[in-house]
């Protein structure tokens, strides 16, 4: 509670809304990040319910067959780029990686303001491309149908997601520097939470790959506008050349959205358990590993596009390589849980969905890595379930966890505990009752991006659908309850979940530079058990005496 | 003249934030390797497909006005670094107009290369506005002229963006607002314009100096 | 313009020669006749004037490890892109149709 001599939270001052839209400071940042994601966020559930509910039954009854193309690109893009890429870096990145190195900002805050307003433009572009009646080729743009034949709003969507990426290269760079520059005194690299760690690997997967991105868009920008022949075959150009250079960036893409996400994980469960996480340092190396093997498997997604067949050997090869750090960390999140003592709050039900649902995600890419299997399975729901596993049941509930997780401390507020439990275990029926079925699809041979399918696929596909509406429901829940407890909730202490991090130690909300004074770290993260910690301590001093 | 420089928010001290700066500029760089990189990679990727092609087409760029563009931004990035050399030094006066020197043949070579596409326009090598070669190989001297304008069109503008940098500085430097106390914003556009230097030395053999025998 | 000043300029100086010897080079070789040599040397030389650029201008040596693994991982990375999608244009076999 703020009393007379202690400093305003974030939140309360300054006040106005040029205060906030002006702001350096990069926990209000993240909240402005929160806010555009969310309504993001509908945009792109909104495209869904239009396609499940087409796909409810085998005829294309509800959206004609370009206007099915338009939902599910519009699903795509704003998905991926206008959701799911920003959720956990711009959000919950952007108001912990600070608190949690014990910095008083990031090292680039106007910087961090220019990142949102490039979001807030690309997203005005992608909006008006929507306007304006959308795009149809696909979140993936593949030539030369988004070049020369798509009737569509293809320039519109393509420079809103050219802008976009430019919001996620300068992140990455404030955060580089950051962790680099603004470490506490005796926060050195090994004693760093694993959020911040996973920070670190997404900013450089985001400063390597996401420049490719954009300079792809501006050949497919050229090539569409002035009919130049660099990805068109009737001029001597390659569609592979635009898939090469188009997978290079969204490969990497994934590891930005699910390596924050297991960042958020790895930070919940050691509290949840009251133990420190398992294998620390092999956690690291994991993050770092998929970070840099994930440049090298991008033509998994090119198999059966025409790609040379030993360069398919060579990506499957490594494809299996980049499950292994994954499967470690699973193995570690498992092993943390071992001999702990396990309370299953909102935050620690999202953690467990993760882990659960990353693990059958990641183990069906691996059925996709296979290159004789792939044949059959590409371009079918089987390759859509896999993905979603990930990414829904993934990424995104880790950032529900991460959400309600740090809720108290960003705002200061306790949400409803019963509630919160009750829309993470809808959500995991919800999101299971949708894409379980998907994988059978795939196997059956359901081809992807149809708005009409044979009969043969209507029971599973209904089910599908009637999954999908749980899925709403549950998500519509967090938006009620947790906007009720900003007005109404329990008001938080500095610490509610007794969790270690720098970020417990200031006040909820914090004030606005953080911390009253800059903190000292003596040890590493996780210090939940005290014997542990004393034993910790003798072990070091023993080894300096 | 000596005055304590306070460190911006959230850095403790000057050195501090003139690390991070410097590694930020560093980090921007690397960024704009692989930015630059998509049209070099694509530029491989086309030539393997048709090295004769691209021989036949690289003939038809100048060679004199690249080779004296070329000259132009190599004595601009002289300029510069001395320029950055003399303001560790504190002679405020002759950096700057050193820097001026660096902004102005920068723009000279602005000035040359736009004439250049103004004489291709003329001859009709310019891809989607007005291209009319008809010979041998003219799919892939198109696509090869499609990548001219790209690549060079994108040096352009960080060419651009450059000068622009060069200028400003060059008058805060004369005007004794930055000095040897804290030189890392023109340390940081100097980066910038030795990365702008190197491109243009990769570009220039590659556009211009295919066999030309 | 005094010594002081001049001596600043010394290594800039030297920078800029080696830079035009090696453009000069470059001229040559593509006027000698040389084939798939000119190709060679026509990669290899801007290299050599990068090397000189990164080394002597943008002072790579003198800068922390964290700095020089930012130069090297950019080129690295790029590499991956250029090497891979290169690798997989020349090793596809045309595969005839059936007829």
């Amino acid at each position: 509670m703020p009393h007379a001599d202690s400093p305003a939270s974030f939140l309360d001052a300054p006040t106005g809304f040029r205060s906030w839209l002006l702001t350096h400071d990069h926990k209000r940042i993240g909240i402005l990040y929160a806010i555009a994601i969310t309504a993001f966020f509908f945009v792109g559930g909104a495209a869904a319910v239009l396609i499940r509910t087409e796909l409810a039954t085998p005829q294309g009854d509800v959206l004609t067959a370009d206007g099915y193309n338009e939902a599910f690109t519009v699903h795509g893009v704003v998905m991926v780029w206008f959701f799911l890429i920003p959720s956990i870096p711009s959000v919950l990145g952007n108001i912990l990686l600070p608190l949690m190195l014990g910095a008083r900002d990031l090292a680039f805050p106007r910087l961090n303001l220019a990142s949102w307003y490039l979001y807030a433009l690309g997203g005005i572009f992608t909006i008006a491309c929507l306007i304006a009646g959308g795009a149809d080729t696909g979140w993936t743009f593949y030539t030369p149908f988004s070049t020369l034949f798509s009737n569509s709003n293809v320039l519109l969507v393509v420079v809103g997601v050219f802008i976009v990426g430019f919001s996620s290269i300068l992140t990455g760079l404030n955060f580089i520097v950051t962790i680099h520059s603004l470490r506490a005194p005796g926060m050195h690299w090994f004693r760093m939470p694993l959020f911040a760690w996973t920070m670190y690997a997404t900013s450089l997967v985001m400063i390597l790959a996401t420049p490719v991105l954009s300079m792809t868009l501006v050949l497919i920008g050229l090539e569409r506008v002035f009919g130049v022949g660099i990805f068109d075959p009737s001029l001597g150009g390659d569609p592979l050349l635009f898939q090469h250079l188009f997978w290079f960036y969204s490969h990497p893409a994934v590891y930005i959205m699910v390596l924050p996400a297991m960042g958020v994980v790895s930070e919940i469960i050691p509290c949840f358990v009251r133990k420190r996480i398992f294998g620390y340092r092999f956690m690291i190396y994991s993050i770092m590993a998929i970070a840099i093997v994930g440049f090298f498997v991008w033509g998994h997604h090119m198999f059966v596009s025409g790609q040379s067949m030993y360069a398919g050997i060579v990506f499957s090869l490594l494809s299996f390589v980049v499950a292994i750090p994954s499967a470690i960390k699973v193995f570690n999140w498992t092993a943390t849980l071992y001999k702990g003592s396990i309370s299953f709050e909102a935050p620690m039900l999202y953690a467990l969905g993760f882990v659960g649902l990353f693990l059958l995600g990641g183990l069906t890419g691996l059925f996709l890595a296979a290159t004789a299997l792939d044949v059959h399975l590409t371009d079918t729901y089987f390759v859509v379930a896999h993905f979603h596993y990930i990414m829904v049941g993934g990424a995104v509930m880790a950032y529900m966890g991460g959400i309600h997780f740090w809720w108290p401390k960003v705002t200061g507020r306790l949400y409803p505990e019963a509630w919160a439990r009750f829309a993470a275990i809808l959500m995991f029926f919800g999101f299971n009752f949708t894409f379980l079925p998907q994988f059978v699809l795939g196997f059956l041979g359901m081809p992807r991006r149809y708005h009409a399918y044979d009969p043969e696929f209507g029971l599973l596909n209904a089910f599908s659908s009637g999954g999908a509406a749980v899925l709403a429901t549950a998500y519509l829940l967090p938006l009620g309850y947790l906007s009720w407890s900003l007005f109404y909730g329990a008001r938080s202490p500095a610490n509610p979940w007794a969790a270690s991090g720098l970020e417990w130690q200031t006040s909820s909300p914090p004030p606005t530079h953080n911390f009253l004074e800059t903190p000292r770290v003596d040890g590493g993260p996780y210090e939940y058990s005290p014997s542990q910690a004393e034993a910790e301590a003798e072990a070091e001093a023993e080894a300096s005496a | 003249m000596s005055r304590a420089i306070s460190p911006a928010e959230p850095f403790d001290d000057i050195e501090q934030q003139s690390g991070a700066a410097t590694f930020g500029m560093w980090v921007f760089l690397a960024t704009e390797v692989l930015f630059f990189g998509v049209l070099f990679a694509a530029y491989a990727y086309c030539r393997v497909q048709d090295p004769q092609g691209f021989v036949l087409a690289s003939r038809h760029t100048d060679l004199l006005l690249g080779g004296i563009e070329s000259v132009i931004l190599l004595l601009s990035a002289a300029a510069a670094a001395w320029a950055t050399a003399l303001l560790r030094r504190d002679e405020n006066r002759a950096s700057a107009n050193l820097l001026w020197g660096a902004a102005g043949l920068g723009a000279l070579f602005m000035a040359l290369h736009l004439y250049e596409y103004w004489k291709d326009y003329g001859e009709g090598l310019v891809p989607g506005l007005r291209f009319t070669y008809t010979g041998l190989h003219a799919q892939t001297v198109e696509r090869f002229y499609a990548l001219y304008y790209a690549m060079t069109l994108v040096h352009l503008l960080h060419l651009l963006i450059g000068i622009v940098l060069l200028a400003f500085y060059a008058r805060e430097v004369r005007r004794q607002r930055i000095g040897a106390a804290y030189a890392t914003p023109v340390m940081c556009v100097a980066l910038y314009w030795d990365f702008v230097d190197m491109v243009w030395i990769f570009l220039f053999p590659m556009l211009y100096l295919l066999d030309r025998s | 313009m005094n010594r002081e000043t001049l001596r600043a300029g010394r290594l800039p100086a030297l920078m800029l020669l080696a830079q035009l010897v090696l453009l000069g080079f470059n001229l040559l070789s593509a006027h000698a006749g040389l084939g798939h040599l000119h190709t060679v040397f026509s990669i290899a030389i801007p290299v050599l004037m990068a090397g000189i650029v990164m080394i002597w201008a943008m002072h790579l040596r003198q800068r922390s490890g964290a700095v020089r693994l930012t130069a090297l991982l950019g080129f690295a990375f790029w590499a991956v892109l250029a090497a891979l999608t290169l690798a997989d244009q020349l090793a596809r076999v045309p595969v005839p149709p059936p007829w």
